[in-house]
């Protein structure tokens, strides 16, 4: 293990479980206090139907994906605003759609022989310094964005009526979560796949926010959470020479299952409440 | 404006989602200081008409001033507690921050409040009886707790004119009688306008009642043409008729 610390693919993998961290504690605890992990699940689905595009039309995944999904997302953000009676419906097709539209789009390229699954759980071992750039541009991007409208999201996510008659532009401020969301799969789900990046977006805000007092603090507590199942998870991998991305799920998982347990024991006059 | 100018005045509004009004030809006066309480059958169109008021929604006919201007420009004027708001059950946030946001929004989005902010906001918490709880989890206090929370927040900008929507749904018996004592202590400091359900608690406490059904009726006092309006033809003569017309309709700050 120590020998693997030395090898640079490793401590890129290394960096690139922290910097998908930073994303995924910060939009991942926007989407939690939202209750948006449907709809980010029908995003992150949605954006093989901008790999598959990409690679039909022979142009580069990385932005051709990231239109298609910032498209996608914001097309689902007014659906759930125009349609609210069928939103739940539309987007379940939205979900399928994008996820069987790229497959088949991939289908339909001739002489091209990657696998479309390696998107389902990434490649975090195989991160280059241009991937680690362009994840740690998006992360300061999104930090700044989220520090500057920090109390219009708070006010939005805990009471959109209040926020509303405050004078916040509730809309907007969805459309703009829903723009970060796209960003974040778009670029994480190359590293560490689709099902790492929605495990990464829901299990740490879920288990952060029963133990902080701010919105804040469950961003960073979340963050730190990430860190730590990710490091684990890859640890786990090269001892047990697993799968990176499903030994990093696992981890997440028992200690959301950890966490349940615990804070179902806590006293009803713990300092926490 | 003039001192004499009333802090609400609806003239001839109609409000329709698409092409049904709900709200229609509507005119409603309320003065500095007053305590209102709208009363109405569900569907009756008394959140809209709150909407209306915070300028969240426009009238199609009609004009709507608040302090003698558009909603939209006294909105730091307005304080709202709204209706069973819908919070996430184990949203991370204390008390004192759930206060804090119901400051003024402009100029001040990125995280972090200044001393003078906080002070206001335990101001506001002692208002209502809550300063003791402000480091506490917001999903940790009583249903009535988490309204008188509220409350403070509405109050926190200072706000000539308070808008509460069916504060009392989800709080116990004890607790309604608590929040409807603590809004009669707003005023006259505060105009107070309370959309309820329960008439019977309104109606002890207030300066004057309207009924809102599609149209308004707004008066001193509970009469036939208001039960009818609320209740339908037979309303002056149900049995709660004769109780609720039998109320003193007097205020204790106004006597």
């Amino acid at each position: 293990m120590t020998a693997l610390l030395h090898l640079q693919f490793f401590q890129y993998a290394l960096a690139a479980a922290l910097l998908a961290s930073i994303a995924c504690g910060m939009v991942g605890t926007l989407i939690t206090v939202n209750r948006r992990t449907f709809l980010a699940g029908a995003v992150s689905h949605a954006a093989y139907g901008g790999v598959g595009l990409a690679i039909f039309l022979g142009m580069p995944v990385l932005p051709v994906t990231l239109v298609f999904t910032v498209a996608a997302a914001l097309l689902m953000a007014v659906i759930v605003r125009r349609l609210p009676a069928r939103a739940d419906s539309l987007i379940g097709v939205l979900w399928a759609a994008g996820m069987s539209a790229g497959i088949l789009l991939v289908d339909f390229s001739e002489g091209y022989n990657a696998d479309l699954m390696s998107y389902l759980f990434g490649s975090i071992l195989a991160v280059s310094m241009r991937d680690l750039i362009i994840m740690a541009a998006a992360d300061l991007l999104m930090a700044a964005i989220i520090f500057f409208w920090y109390k219009d999201f708070l006010a939005m996510s805990f009471d959109t009526e209040f926020a509303r008659a405050l004078g916040v532009p509730v809309e907007r401020m969805h459309d703009l979560l829903q723009i970060l969301i796209a960003v974040a799969v778009v670029l994480l789900i190359q590293l560490v796949g689709l099902v790492l990046v929605m495990a990464l977006f829901t299990i740490p805000p879920m288990v952060a926010e029963t133990h902080t007092r701010s919105l804040g603090q469950t961003m960073i507590l979340a963050t730190l959470i990430c860190v730590g199942v990710t490091l684990s998870g890859l640890a786990l991998a090269v001892a047990a020479n697993l799968t990176s991305g499903a030994a990093i799920v696992a981890v997440a998982v028992a200690v959301c299952m950890l966490n349940a347990v615990l804070t179902r024991r806590r006293p009803r006059n713990s300092p926490l409440a | 404006m003039t001192s004499a100018a009333p802090t609400v005045a609806l003239r001839h509004v109609t409000f329709a989602y698409g092409t049904e009004p709900v709200l229609e030809d509507i005119d409603f006066t309320v003065m500095a200081g007053d305590y209102v309480a709208v009363v109405g059958p569900n569907g009756g169109g008394k959140t809209t008409l709150i909407k209306l008021i915070l300028g969240v929604l426009s009238p199609q006919k009609g004009t709507i001033q608040v302090c003698g201007e558009s909603p939209r420009k006294r909105q730091t004027s307005i304080g709202y507690v709204p209706q069973h708001a819908a919070f996430q059950p184990h949203f991370p946030i204390t008390v004192l921050e759930t206060v804090l946001m119901g400051l003024p929004r402009e100029g001040r989005r990125t995280p972090g409040y200044r001393a003078e902010d906080k002070d206001r906001a335990m101001t506001a918490l002692k208002q209502v009886g809550m300063e003791r709880e402000a480091r506490k989890r917001f999903d940790a206090l009583s249903g009535g707790q988490k309204q008188r929370t509220l409350v403070a927040r509405a109050l926190v900008a200072a706000p000539k004119l308070v808008l509460c929507d069916e504060p009392t749904a989800n709080v116990d018996p004890h607790g309604k009688v608590c929040l409807f004592d603590l809004f009669a202590s707003l005023v006259p400091r505060h105009t107070v306008i309370v959309v309820s359900h329960d008439l019977v608690a309104t109606a002890s406490s207030v300066t004057s009642v309207a009924v809102v059904n599609r149209r308004i009726i707004q008066r001193r006092r509970l009469d036939a043409a208001m039960l009818t309006l609320m209740y339908g033809e037979h309303g002056a003569s149900c049995p709660i008729s004769e109780y609720l017309q039998g109320l003193p309709q007097s205020h204790p700050h106004r006597p």
